[in-house]
């Protein structure tokens, strides 16, 4: 006995071994941690980026910023470039500050039209020679009851405690309301970060 | 051996078989929720709920005008702010001519978000915004009508998350649906779809 239908099989192992080649090549969802070539590490650090820069230990944090907040919320989030530019990977483990009871790191993802937040169940990891971006719509800082609201202007400071690099503390700085980006930064219009 | 090549010769036979009954099995479970492709007819309904802006806005006030609708909750902090402001932006754009477009943001956190907390939440924000919360059962009900998925996901702190449809209705001036906005839609994109909207009659 013979599969009824040859050539459909056939397209179908080839189209799955094409998605599936597909899948292993793309680069991981916009937020998770990529490998940074050189020239990449050189062009953020040389970014005007509208925020401080830090660093401490391998990393090398830029644009820390934060939207202000409406009126009574009880929440805010908190995005930043991390780049370690060492040979050993890093894990963001603990985050602190004065204006929220807690603060973690969620990721916010799509599927279809849904929208889900979630905290991470791991520490971030910041791979070696790797980029993390925690932007709107990806990974953010979930500030979660917060004590006081942010306004335009504003520096927000936070603890963050590294695995290999430390414990450092940083300024966020607090954009508009309705901004896509750090202030100051070159922003695409309209566009996300 | 060639039993084996066998075996695996109608295992690659049965695959695409699978992978139309987990094709058709998808869209049916997806399908019960309301929450994949929706007939453009069947959006919307009536609705009466309580109001950011005082009173209770119902359906019935609408009618006529053509409004946008969208769904999600003030303890969210990314998605929710981040499309209120774009939607207020727009709507500041369209300046007098969109005077009667009104923006209603429905709670679907109704626990947590009270009239007042939407007032305050709104204050930030265009005026012609308007925050409608109920009790649960409302908002179940008007989310059954504009088939918006929404679902608390429990944190470990005993907080919560909630889970939404984060799609933004354009209804017209019959109440029915005459398209829709992303969060993310271009400035531009937005205004001109806002546009088409006033011009229907």
């Amino acid at each position: 006995m013979k599969c009824p239908y040859p050539r459909i099989v056939g397209a179908f192992l080839k189209a799955l071994a094409m998605s599936l080649a597909l899948v292993a090549t793309r680069t991981p969802s916009a937020a998770e941690t990529t490998s940074a070539p050189q020239s990449r590490i050189e062009k953020i650090a040389m970014t005007p980026s509208g925020g401080a820069e830090y660093s401490i230990g391998n990393l090398h944090i830029t644009a820390p910023w934060m939207r202000a907040t409406p009126k009574g919320a009880s929440v805010a989030s908190g995005y930043m470039t991390i780049t370690n530019m060492g040979s050993e990977r890093d894990r963001l483990l603990s985050i602190e500050s004065d204006i929220a009871t807690t603060v973690e790191v969620h990721e916010m993802s799509q599927s279809g039209e849904i929208m889900k937040m979630r905290p991470l169940e791991k520490p971030l990891e910041i791979a070696p020679g790797g980029v993390v971006e925690l932007k709107p719509s990806g990974y953010h800082l979930m500030f979660s009851h917060l004590k006081q609201g942010v306004n335009e202007g504003d520096k927000v400071r936070i603890t963050m405690v590294f695995e290999k690099a430390g414990k450092i503390e940083i300024e966020l700085a607090a954009s508009g309301i309705a901004a896509k980006g750090p202030s100051g930064a070159p922003m695409m219009q309209d566009g996300k970060m | 051996m060639l039993r084996n090549i066998r075996i695996a010769l109608w295992a690659a036979c049965a695959l695409p078989l699978l992978a139309l009954l987990a094709v058709a099995v998808l869209e049916l479970t997806q399908g019960s929720n309301g929450v994949s492709a929706y007939p453009a007819s069947g959006i919307g309904g009536p609705f009466k709920l309580a109001s950011s802006s005082g009173g209770e806005l119902s359906s019935e006030e609408l009618k006529g005008k053509p409004f946008l609708v969208f769904f999600g909750y003030t303890h969210c902090p990314d998605i929710c702010p981040e499309t209120v402001s774009d939607v207020s932006t727009w709507l500041d754009a369209l300046g007098p001519e969109g005077k009667d477009v009104k923006a209603l943001f429905i709670s679907i956190d109704p626990e947590r978000d009270s009239v007042a907390s939407m007032k305050d939440y709104l204050s930030s924000f265009s005026d012609r915004i308007v925050g409608l919360t109920g009790t649960p059962d409302e908002i179940a009900q008007v989310a059954r009508e504009y088939r918006v998925y929404y679902a608390k996901h429990p944190t470990k702190d005993g907080d919560y998350t909630m889970d939404h449809s984060a799609v933004i209705y354009l209804m017209d001036r019959s109440g029915k649906l005459a398209g829709t906005l992303t969060y993310d839609e271009k400035k531009e994109a937005a205004i001109a779809k806002l546009k088409r909207l006033l011009a229907t009659a």
